[in-house]
């Protein structure tokens, strides 16, 4: 919703705070302001997400002002915004101060709680065992005494509210299908198979959706197989050597027959000697018996992950092989590549041949070369290997 | 990586999923789990959002197609948030309780690098005595949930929002370089959904959280784009 500036000022006597301080005053209190946009006569255009709750007094100019008056007691109105009477009063709520500060956590007294009710023209009548709150006709927002503590949590302000920690103080329960899930997860990476988490929507299935967002996403999957398989033939075609087999598994729901089962599917691909790919289903209870414990999963969990987006662009796999003395390990010969290949090297170097000769070994290393940027050029790859080449020798290296 | 890896991979998302619940569960949580269909009355009537209430048209939901075979009930949908499993917890009863539910939403919306139709989120909900638990036990834990996730030095605000399901509502926001970014929404459990479960709203209180899982690791680990987690890319997944 569209605010200006200037506007919001007229109705105050005393001037707003500038633009920005007034605007993270709104967004920690009240509403969000999602964009200031300056205007060529000075003033400043506020776009606010006005809470869905505030639509009813909010959403009007001279409606925002007063919620400003309420943020910022101390600049007066020019005109007066009277607080609620028995005879405007659109509702009354009962709450005590205990009520309020149960729920919040802070300790507030009486007369903190009746002056931030106040500033929203909420009225409050005090009676021997209850406080009665007098709900301005404006705030159609205002019905129960949860809402009343909503008024007064904001206007403290949650940077205030104090933060406490649970302690672990009651019994941990816990959840076989999770634990039984996470099994299975430890099961299958520890023998080398990636997870993957496929799409519910699908082409084909029985159960349908309405107003799919496509005509191939309109029924719910009613198998993980069919998923599975597309995505081991996708990444077939991107493996590094031709033998390399692609290795996958998805832990799921699927709907068929009127249930919801989770499944497990475990797929397997290669290219050589014949395109082969081969998917096994069964129910998550199938597994029941697995003998791993779900702590496992722990030891799988990577912590030094550095992220690089996968390259759009084609890639180029070039190989080199180098004679080292028989002292040199694999790892150092791999960092000189490595080095040298600079930041077009996306995958690799993968050692894929090693043999000793004369008291010399022979180390063959696979580069895989891509730009984040654009299509690699065949020159531009020789260019690379150039500079890979020249560091071997450097290190008075045979470069085969 | 030098040498061919042995071992595969976890899925990014399970791996935060995990962390997120080994968290909890030093702070008492127990896990939770559910269905991915849900009924009309869990995933809205029973968390206060009522049939012609703004707040219902803020979510795009995935309705099922009432003849789809051997679906007979009316109204089923695809969940929109795992506080309907939230609310499955409630209604047994045990008090007092506390779970986190981890698992797939759905929302009927075009897809684009920040925008999926199913991606995961991570819902909390802890409930005892009135005064136990409060608006400074849920900041407590949301703060230190997201210290343990992303650093001690994170800087995180609650600021006022509204969710029907929850009053007082805020919404949390974690600092990432110079911006702020809505992570989670929370509040105090409105007395409404305690009578939905069958509850006294005068005898418990508690707080209910829910908060995006794959923003989350998106943020963590600087993925540009949201589709990777479900396009089965070896090339992205084995980066985790």
């Amino acid at each position: 919703m569209r605010f200006f500036y200037k506007e919001l000022n007229s109705f105050f006597i005393e001037p707003l705070p500038e633009v920005n301080a007034l605007a993270k005053i709104l967004t920690d209190h009240s509403s969000e302001v999602e964009e200031i946009v300056a205007k060529s006569d000075g003033d400043w255009e506020m776009e606010i997400k006005i809470l869905p709750d505030r639509t009813g007094d909010a959403k009007t100019s001279l409606g925002l002002a007063h919620e400003i008056s309420a943020l910022l007691p101390e600049l007066k109105l020019k005109i007066d915004w009277p607080l609620a009477t028995g005879d405007t009063a659109r509702t009354k709520i009962v709450f005590t101060v205990e009520q309020i500060t149960n729920l919040l956590g802070v300790a507030l007294t009486k007369e903190q709680v009746v002056g931030f009710l106040n500033r929203v023209r909420v009225t409050v009548i005090e009676n021997a065992d209850h406080l009665l709150a007098l709900v301005p006709p404006e705030r159609l927002d205002l019905n129960i005494k949860e809402d009343l503590a909503d008024e007064v949590a904001r206007l403290y302000g949650y940077d205030q509210v104090p933060a406490r920690i649970l302690n672990a103080d009651i019994p941990i329960r816990r959840e076989k299908t999770f634990d039984l899930a996470n099994k299975v997860r430890a099961k299958f990476v520890a023998e080398g198979y990636t997870e993957i988490y496929g799409y519910t929507f699908t082409d084909h299935g029985e159960v349908e959706v309405l107003k799919a967002l496509a005509s191939d996403k309109s029924f719910l999957r009613s198998n993980l197989s069919d998923g599975l398989k597309k995505m081991i033939e996708f990444n077939l075609g991107h493996t590094i050597f031709d033998q390399d087999e692609v290795k996958v598994f998805e832990i799921g729901s699927v709907f068929v027959g009127g249930d919801e089962n989770i499944m497990v599917a475990i797929g397997t691909g290669s290219k050589k000697p014949t395109l082969k790919i081969e998917v096994e289903e069964k129910k998550l209870t199938d597994f029941s018996d697995l003998k791993n414990d779900h702590q496992e999963l722990e030891s799988l969990i990577n912590r030094d992950i550095h992220y690089r987006p996968v390259s759009i662009y084609p890639r180029i796999v070039r190989d080199v092989a180098v004679w080292v003395p028989a002292e040199v390990v694999m790892e150092t010969v791999a960092k000189v590549i490595t080095d040298s290949a600079g930041s077009l090297l996306s995958e690799g170097p993968y050692k894929f041949d090693e043999f000793a000769k004369e008291g010399r070994a022979s180390l063959a290393f696979r580069l895989v070369l891509q730009s984040t940027e654009k299509t690699l050029s065949d020159e531009e790859a020789g260019e690379v290997m150039e500079k890979v080449t020249k560091a071997l020798q450097k290190e008075g290296w045979e470069v085969r | 990586m030098i040498e061919r890896e042995k071992k595969g991979h976890l899925h990014p998302l399970t791996q935060i999923i995990w962390e997120s619940s080994k968290i909890f569960e030093k702070m008492g949580f127990s896990v939770a789990q559910g269905p991915e269909i849900e009924t009309e009355f869990n995933n809205f009537d029973a968390l206060n959002v009522p049939a012609n209430h703004p707040a219902r048209a803020m979510q795009d939901t995935f309705w099922l197609k009432p003849n789809s075979k051997n679906l007979t009930a009316q109204s089923l949908l695809l969940r929109t948030h795992m506080t309907a499993v939230s609310l499955r917890e409630l209604a047994k009863k045990q008090l007092p309780l506390r779970v986190v539910s981890p698992g797939r939403v759905f929302r009927n919306e075009a897809t684009d690098a920040t925008h999926e139709a199913q991606f995961y989120q991570f819902d909390g909900l802890a409930i005892d005595k009135p005064g136990k638990i409060t608006m400074a036990d849920l900041k407590g834990t949301l703060e230190h949930f997201y210290r343990e996730l992303f650093g001690k030095d994170i800087e995180i605000r609650m600021r006022a929002s509204f969710f029907p399901f929850v009053e007082p509502g805020v919404e949390v926001d974690i600092k990432w370089g110079d911006r702020w970014l809505e992570v989670c929404g929370a509040g105090m459990l409105h007395p409404n959904v305690f009578k939905a479960a069958g509850l006294d709203p005068n005898e418990w209180q508690g707080f209910a959280f829910g908060s995006t899982i794959d923003r989350l690791a998106m943020i963590k680990y600087g993925i540009e784009d949201i589709r990777h987690f479900y396009n089965g890319d070896l090339r992205f997944l084995k980066q985790f």
